[in-house]
């Protein structure tokens, strides 16, 4: 079950030397995906801008469609600065969801639940042509 | 009697009522108990027109004034004994003397014979302030009234309905609301006398009524005195309405900006005609009218455009096609969006050894936008129906069409070729980053189809594999969206449905009918929801057939398959 009184979805900044960190918990959905949006978007513009986006998932309880097109979007901000995008202790359900939209490889994963899941899962698929 | 009043009446005895009450700011009148006036101060004199000591009260007052006396003579008479240890308040009588009301207090002559002394107190300012007070009351209450009853409907025929009745209840015989012209032909409503409401068109020359045509442009109100209720069109005239009009009065429904009607007020000639102050009150209830009205109307607008926009965006019902069973069923998250981001579709083969294609999806988002995506996505499918042959290709081409530099609105999306091949059913399977279709065999093992490929409309690159299968008889394909396994709910309130769930019902629905998996799955979903919010559930069933095998009659040719 989960806590009632936890409030929907939580946004943490840690700024670090060349990479910033974003702590994410609760509900990433049609209501909250925009506010990680932004977020990410300005610590991207930050100057100097981070070599590193990390976005911390040990907290995310749900991720729907919108919040799948709000990670695409921050990743459309990094990828041509050359911005690395972690997702840092991705739950099993996100790992789950990224595999079934084929958007996996965009992001460099990391944390126990993803370590386990690339086991599991072996190369990841190869379109037939 | 008090012994105080009794020592104040010996003193005063001998003294006139005109020395005594000559100052007195009120009439006085002194009378006897036969009835007789003995007294008048200058006061009463004047107001009772010159009568004299002497005279009878009933000749010289109003028979009020002279009721009231007997009333009070006779009590005074009764035995003591009778009398309350407190005495009552004295009584209060009213009447009018010429054209102004006054109240009579009576009070005990100083002769202690039984005579009464009449103080007469005009009240007739109180009373019309009173009246007045009552008045604005009585409005203020049927303002409140109308507004809730306004306010209670968005629907522009309704309210037209209870701003004619209401206003032919309370300020008029008969009312007539007329709306802006769509054409040529005058919408309006009118009531008589509170009684039901009528809807007519007509097609009349506004120009015909003074002020008529500018309220309708939303210019101040025309004074009823300047409409002349002889020029006015038989039109205007409400059937139901007897007698000729003796006053009319033409008010605008002031909308939002724009002008909403107008209310037109008839009066018969037998009634007063529209005082200022009514045709203040007219107006600030045509205020209340007109915005309940111009909502409406600006409701209807959208819910016109929006049934519009969606019409072409429902999902459509599925059927046999070329030999083979398909089944549709669609729950959208909200039972007021009737279409949403999830969508299916088949584009039947042009003959029946073409593979039709069957498309289920999912847009990214929710309501307005997401279906908008919905119907861009479903047109271009349908223009790409020609190369279903090559799924991942038409898939580039789709995704190509769908970026967008703005946002990553994406979708996902599942296509099926399918064919009938003898009592059997090919099919080639894509998913575009969406969950795998799945196959109920017909000894129960449900099959995930192993095709992947990267969601659309997001990314520069897309990839996808095309994987095919075959159904025999009786075999069933279910391609579903994530609402249905995203279902929230059970025994705990916050587990999801799942796939394995689902896969376990599908298993139990071996050989059943499409249409019969897609019922049981959406029932079983609809059963697992705690709080009865769920994302859009859309499901296909794609079943081949169950046949008999009719053995060829000569046994060189292959035979034939029922149905």
């Amino acid at each position: 079950m989960t806590d009632q009184h936890c409030p929907p979805f939580t946004l943490e900044v840690e700024a670090g030397p060349g990479a910033v960190r974003l702590r994410l918990g609760g509900d990433l959905d049609y209501d909250t995906s925009e506010q990680l949006v932004e977020r990410a978007q300005a610590c991207l513009a930050a100057d100097p801008a981070p070599q590193t986006l990390v976005l911390d998932c040990s907290g995310l309880r749900m991720c729907d469609s919108s919040g799948v097109s709000a990670l695409l979007l921050i990743h459309r901000g990094t990828s041509p600065g050359g911005v690395v995008l972690q997702l840092l202790n991705a739950p099993r359900f996100l790992l789950r969801t990224l595999e079934v939209t084929g958007i996996r490889h965009l992001f460099v994963l990391d944390g126990a639940d993803a370590q386990g899941e690339r086991a599991q899962d072996g190369p990841p698929p190869v379109p037939s042509g | 009697m008090a012994p105080l009043k009794e020592h104040i009446a010996t003193k005063t005895q001998q003294r006139s009522a005109s020395d005594l009450w000559g100052p007195a700011p009120y009439a006085v009148i002194v009378v006897d108990r036969t009835g007789t006036v003995r007294d008048l101060n200058p006061a009463a004199t004047s107001l009772l027109g010159g009568a004299a000591p002497g005279a009878a009260l009933s000749d010289a007052a109003p028979s009020w004034l002279a009721r009231a006396h007997e009333e009070t003579t006779n009590s005074a008479d009764r035995p003591a004994g009778d009398t309350p240890v407190t005495a009552p308040s004295p009584p209060v009588f009213r009447g009018r003397i010429g054209a102004r009301s006054f109240e009579a207090h009576p009070a005990p002559a100083p002769d202690g014979d039984g005579g009464v002394v009449w103080w007469l107190v005009d009240d007739t300012d109180r009373r019309l302030v009173e009246e007045e007070l009552a008045t604005e009351r009585e409005r203020t209450a049927f303002l409140a009234e109308a507004s809730n009853v306004l306010l209670a409907s968005l629907n522009t025929d309704r309210c037209m309905h209870v701003t004619a009745q209401l206003a032919s209840q309370y300020l008029a015989e008969a009312a007539l609301v007329i709306v802006p012209a769509a054409g040529r032909k005058l919408p309006m409503t009118y009531a008589v006398e509170g009684g039901a409401a009528v809807r007519r068109t007509v097609t009349a020359d506004t120009a015909l009524v003074p002020g008529l045509s500018e309220a309708l442009q939303g210019f101040p109100p025309v004074p009823s005195r300047w409409i002349d209720p002889a020029s006015l069109p038989d039109w205007l005239i409400p059937e139901g309405f007897t007698g000729t009009v003796g006053s009319a009065s033409v008010t605008p429904l002031p909308g939002h900006g724009v002008p909403a009607g107008v209310l037109v007020l008839l009066r018969g000639t037998a009634s007063t005609e529209f005082s200022e102050n009514e045709e203040v009150f007219a107006r600030l209830f045509a205020a209340r009218a007109g915005a309940a009205l111009s909502a409406a109307r600006l409701y209807a607008e959208q819910s016109d455009i929006t049934r519009t926009l969606m019409r072409d965006l429902l999902p459509p019902r599925l059927d046999r096609v070329n030999g083979v069973e398909f089944a549709g069923g669609y729950q959208p998250a909200a039972a007021r969006d009737r279409v949403g981001g999830d969508f299916y579709d088949v584009h039947p083969g042009s003959t029946p050894d073409e593979a039709s294609l069957a498309v289920l999806g999912d847009v990214c988002g929710k309501g307005l936008d997401a279906a908008v995506l919905t119907g861009k996505i479903r047109n271009t499918l349908q223009a790409l129906t020609p190369m279903a042959g090559d799924h991942e290709g038409m898939l580039r081409l789709l995704n190509g069409a769908l970026l967008n530099s703005h946002h990553t609105r994406f979708a996902t999306l599942v296509l099926a070729s399918v064919r009938r091949e003898e009592n059997r059913v090919r099919l080639r399977l894509t998913s575009a980053g969406h969950p795998a279709p799945l196959v109920i065999r017909n000894d129960g093992r449900v099959e995930e189809i192993d095709t992947r490929g990267t969601l659309v409309g997001a990314l520069p690159h897309i990839e996808a594999r095309t994987v095919e299968t075959e159904l025999l008889p009786g075999e069933t394909c279910l391609l579903y969206t994530d609402g249905v396994t995203e279902a929230r709910g059970g025994p705990l309130g916050d587990e999801l449905f799942g796939e394995e769930r689902l896969m376990r019902a599908m298993a139990e629905c071996a050989g059943m009918p499409g249409a019969a998996v897609v019922e049981r799955v959406q029932m079983l979903a609809s059963q697992w929801l705690h709080d009865g919010r769920h994302d859009d559930m859309a499901l296909v069933a794609i079943t081949a057939p169950p046949t008999t095998h009719l053995s060829a009659v000569n046994g060189h040719t292959r035979g034939r398959y029922t149905q």
